[in-house]
């Protein structure tokens, strides 16, 4: 055991012993040790290597091109939540909202809907916007243990200019833990209502000059009441980092997960309940040179799979009405949603420091996408589609009060052609405390393929036989998606002005944004008549490049913080979303075009945590959250609905053994509707966690 | 004691410049001499101005070598084991250990007599300095965490008392095995952020710890300040060092006085030093820092006045 000398009693004995005669002191330390090894001047001399470079340091606030939150590894524990997602409800003018117990919807600034895709997420740079079926950001699926993540920066706002399409509204990127600050072993238990089972096992070692983590979990619960939507979410990662040498870093992150979620409705023609699976996999390469803590050279390559079974037999029952066939027949189906998707992705990154005061960014990479889903595209054939990109940043402080940042990406997307998103933004630093910060982007995001080849229809998988005619099988019965070729990449524009102010020795913050983002050629869904297959739809779905939202708004968070362990944190969010032709005096009387109701108008949050005696935690979250919609209709409406959440946590005496044991009582001030009315009811759910380490 | 010195090495010259006989200097290097070859530099060429002749024994020392040593007016050892070589030789001129760490020199074999004969420049820096960079680079910070192994408990226990001494609140951790290190850290700096003083110590700070040692601080948002340069490209806010060639003039003014009066100064902490420090983590950590020249001046400056 380490022997800590500044105990009370040796304190006190030391204080005396140093007024009275220190030497005497010296002596019988020296004494009592029993022979030291002697000191050389090695370490003196000794070079080390850059372990903070600037693409690790986090970005002082107030020299970021935008406004950034930050959720480090203190504030997800006192948060208690079990899974990444559930800490956007925490971040300015973000929306989360649960469809089903296992399918999360987080999307910023609205423009959802049950699929949203205009925000991106990275995990170590590795991009986990899925390119599946209507894309978007498989929560479920980011193949990282939330004890393993040392901090989330959320950039509120677009930024193609750093992460290319996607990054169209939000960016999150997770950073996890360097596998030499998790050393040992950690076991994590949790338990509680719901069927919360969750067991999770991390193991840190160091060979020779690599630094291993390996980290397996498993999370299982039974979703919310009266609807069929289990999870058990399992996976595994591995993060092995080998220091060559004092300039090089060979960075390798494998992972592993594997989802079975219960899914379907029990009173569902053609999506009754059952279970399906999603199991991805990925590994990751990085090598790092890093000469001096502002100049590095980087490569990344990383590869990643999806692959989905969900596969049910059914015989659909069509009334006459329906098939428009003077009898009612019951129509056989294979119904098979089973994908594969696989990405690939190589990125060369140089970060140097060509003058005084400047700082440059630049590099290129390449990624291809292949989809195997039959179903999707009414083919067997692989869906290709790729992006090469270039990109380049300059940071350049002109002085100590102005600081101007320039970038740009360049990609080239086999679906859509070419795209340039520059960002331009200055800040001024008005005192050493108070920032204010201008900035213009122009952001994009790519269809994937499901938009543009997307082609549903449904064939019958056994003859059909009726007194009049025989249907044989595979004869196209319904199409619910059609192509849509020619659709553009989305666009949008930012303007935005921010103001940050650090009252250091009052360990207090403010930061504000005010921004109007003007989104044009948003791709949105719509119906028409087809005559595709046996029976025609008035509803078959396709997609055009045919909606467009000005967003304007207000963020706000005032934020006191005085110990990692203890903080207050208050947030509001103004947002207004006006469509076409709906001019924003107008909005709120009239029927409204989908995207003004597509966030609230209000929202508000209250974090905060105390360390009320030493190892003891409590903490606390509330959310306000003004009703919205995440359909393009009024009928599916949700109202306003408020969320509270209580943890008390106690770090266990070192002595005893390292660790913390929580109670966590989540939503504790009734169920809510956040998806649509009658879908699902987020009730409250209270459960313990015990981790330890050793 | 700067001063005393210079004081004493301009008397000395003013006095004895012209009785002083040119006597032979011989440097004594390391079997691995890389980083020493600047401070043999320094050395060589501050005795060589006053007339002495300089020779050089690369390491390690041959048999024939002690017989030649026995020539030599004045040895300059270079390095700790260098220093416990010649220790262990005893040999009677006069002695100059330079570049080694001051536990290491206080427990070479000396005898009372040996006082004047045998001197050291350490390569560390004195306690009282270090504490004082903390005040004047620092001065918000209250906290000094000092984590330290078996090689490192007297310097640990000498910056506890300085700190103390400067109203500043050390908290002092003693490690004896790697494995305690990330526990310890945690402990240590958990709750409210503080200084980490990193101190020399190969069971504590090394090359296998020292990206864990850096991370943990940094996400406790606790500054490091390190003892070589290496530290703050590797992450550390700032350190305080002395350039091998700042004791090597140092050794060679020391040297020069012993052979122009036969007596050595008695052993000293480097006079000058220099401050690095690291821009990139000051704003991230929400850290105004001033430059390191200006650093170095107010510190010079403080001790000028103590």
């Amino acid at each position: 055991m380490p022997t800590h000398l500044a105990t009370p009693r040796t304190l006190i004995l030391r204080r005396l012993a140093t007024r009275a005669c220190t030497p005497l002191l010296i002596l019988s330390t020296q004494a009592l040790a029993a022979a030291p090894p002697d000191a050389s001047e090695a370490a003196y001399l000794a070079d080390l290597p850059v372990v903070l470079s600037a693409t690790r340091l986090q970005q002082a606030r107030a020299d970021t091109p935008g406004s950034v939150t930050v959720i480090d590894r203190h504030m997800i524990r006192a948060a208690g939540v079990r899974d990444i997602h559930e800490l956007f409800m925490l971040v300015p003018g973000f929306q989360v909202g649960m469809h089903t117990g296992n399918r999360p919807l987080v999307t910023y600034h609205g423009l959802s809907d049950e699929a949203p895709r205009r925000m991106l997420v990275q995990v170590d740079g590795r991009s986990v916007y899925s390119p599946y079926f209507i894309a978007g950001v498989e929560w479920n699926q980011l193949g990282v243990d939330i004890d393993d993540i040392e901090r989330i920066e959320v950039f509120r706002g677009s930024n193609s200019a750093a992460y290319g399409s996607n990054a169209f509204l939000g960016v999150a990127n997770i950073i996890t833990r360097a596998p030499s600050e998790t050393r040992g072993t950690s076991l994590r238990y949790r338990a509680g209502d719901g069927g919360v089972n969750d067991v999770a096992v991390r193991h840190g070692q160091r060979i020779g000059d690599v630094d291993l983590r390996l980290t397996a979990a498993r999370n299982h619960d039974s979703g919310f009441a009266a609807i069929n939507d289990w999870r058990k979410a399992e996976l595994a990662t591995l993060r092995a980092d080998w220091a060559i040498n004092h300039d090089h870093v060979l960075e390798f992150q494998a992972g592993w997960t594997n989802n079975d979620l219960g899914t379907g409705k029990d009173d569902n023609a053609t999506d009754p309940e059952r279970g399906s699976r999603i199991t991805t996999s990925f590994g990751l390469l990085r090598w790092r040179h890093v000469p001096a803590p502002d100049e590095e050279l980087s490569v990344t390559w990383y590869h990643q799979e999806e692959n989905g079974r969900d596969r049910y037999a059914l015989s659909v029952p069509v009334s006459f009405r329906q098939s428009g066939r003077p009898v009612s027949i019951g129509i056989p189906f294979d119904f098979d949603y089973g994908f594969r998707a696989v990405r690939d992705d190589l990125e060369i990154q140089r970060v140097t420091n060509p003058a005084a005061g400047l700082r440059a960014v630049f590099g290129a990479g390449m990624r291809e996408d292949r989809l195997d889903a039959p179903l999707r595209f009414n083919s067997s054939e692989r869906v290709r589609s790729g992006v090469n990109r270039a990109f380049a940043t300059l940071e350049w402080r002109a002085s100590p009060q102005w600081l101007f940042n320039a970038g740009f990406m360049v990609e080239d997307n086999s679906l859509t052609g070419t795209s340039l998103a520059p960002r331009a933004s200055a800040n001024y630093h008005m005192t050493e405390n108070q920032t204010l910060r201008f900035a213009v982007n122009r952001s994009y995001r790519s269809p994937i393929a499901f938009e543009q080849k997307s082609s549903m229809i449904f064939s019958n998988s056994a003859p059909i036989v009726t007194p009049f005619l025989t249907i044989p099988a595979g004869t196209p019965i319904s199409q619910t998606f059609r192509p849509s070729p020619g659709l553009r990449a989305e666009r949008i524009t930012t303007y935005e002005m921010g103001y940050l102010a650090e009252l250091r020795p009052l360990h207090a913050s403010l930061d504000a944004r005010l921004f109007l983002e003007r989104a044009r050629d948003l791709i949105e869904m719509r119906l028409e008549n087809s005559s595709a297959g046996l029976l025609p739809r008035n509803n078959t779905r396709y997609f055009a490049n045919s909606g467009e939202a000005d967003i304007r708004g207000l963020e706000v968070v005032a934020t006191w913080r005085p110990t990692t362990g203890t903080w207050l944190s208050l947030q509001h969010t103004e947002l207004r979303i006006d469509g076409p032709g709906n001019p924003a005096t107008a909005s709120g009387a009239q029927p409204s075009a989908w995207v003004a109701n597509s966030a609230p108008r209000h929202s508000s949050a209250l974090f905060g945590a105390w360390e009320f005696h030493p190892r003891w935690q409590v903490s606390v979250a509330r959310r306000w959250v003004g009703g919205m919609s995440w359909y393009s209709d009024t009928a599916h409406r949700v109202g306003m609905y408020r969320q509270l959440d209580v943890q008390l946590s106690h770090r266990l005496p070192p002595d005893l053994l390292r660790g913390e044991v929580s109670v966590t009582a989540r939503n504790i001030d009734g169920d809510d509707e956040t998806f649509a009315p009658g879908a699902s009811w987020w009730g409250s759910r209270i459960f313990g966690t015990l981790q330890v380490e050793f | 004691m700067a001063l005393l010195l210079r004081a004493l090495l301009v008397l000395a010259l003013a006095l004895g410049g012209h009785q002083a006989h040119a006597g032979q200097a011989c440097l004594v290097m390391p079997e691995e001499a890389g980083a020493f070859s600047e401070a043999a530099e320094a050395m060589g060429a501050e005795l060589r101005s006053a007339g002495h002749r300089v020779q050089t024994f690369p390491g390690p020392l041959r048999a024939d070598d002690a017989t030649a040593l026995n020539a030599c007016a004045l040895i300059i050892t270079l390095g700790a084991r260098t220093a416990q070589g010649i220790a262990a030789l005893a040999p009677r001129s006069l002695i100059l250990h330079t570049l080694l760490p001051r536990s290491t020199y206080e427990r070479l074999p000396l005898r009372p007599e040996d006082a004047r004969r045998v001197s050291a420049i350490f390569i560390d820096q004195p306690a009282s300095r270090q504490i004082e960079l903390l005040r004047i680079a620092l001065p918000e910070w209250q906290r000094v965490a000092l984590l330290v192994g078996p090689e490192s408990l007297d310097m640990g226990q000498r910056l506890q008392l300085a700190a103390r001494d400067r109203r500043l609140r050390p908290a002092l951790a003693q490690i004896s095995d790697e494995s305690e290190l990330y526990p310890t850290l945690q402990r240590t700096l958990g709750g409210e952020p503080g200084i980490l003083l990193a101190v020399p110590d190969s069971t504590v700070y090394n090359n296998r710890t020292i990206s864990n040692i850096l991370l943990t601080a940094y996400h406790q948002r606790s500054p490091v300040v390190g003892f070589s340069p290496a530290y703050v490209k590797a992450g550390a806010l700032l350190a305080l060092y002395s350039t091998p060639a700042q004791v090597g003039q140092q050794a060679g003014e020391a040297g020069r006085l012993g052979l122009a009066t036969g007596t050595l100064p008695p052993p000293a902490a480097p006079r000058h030093f220099r401050i690095s420090t690291n821009p990139y983590v000051a704003r991230s950590l929400g850290i105004q820092l001033e430059d390191p020249g200006t650093l170095r001046e107010r510190l010079e400056r403080s001790e000028a006045g103590q």
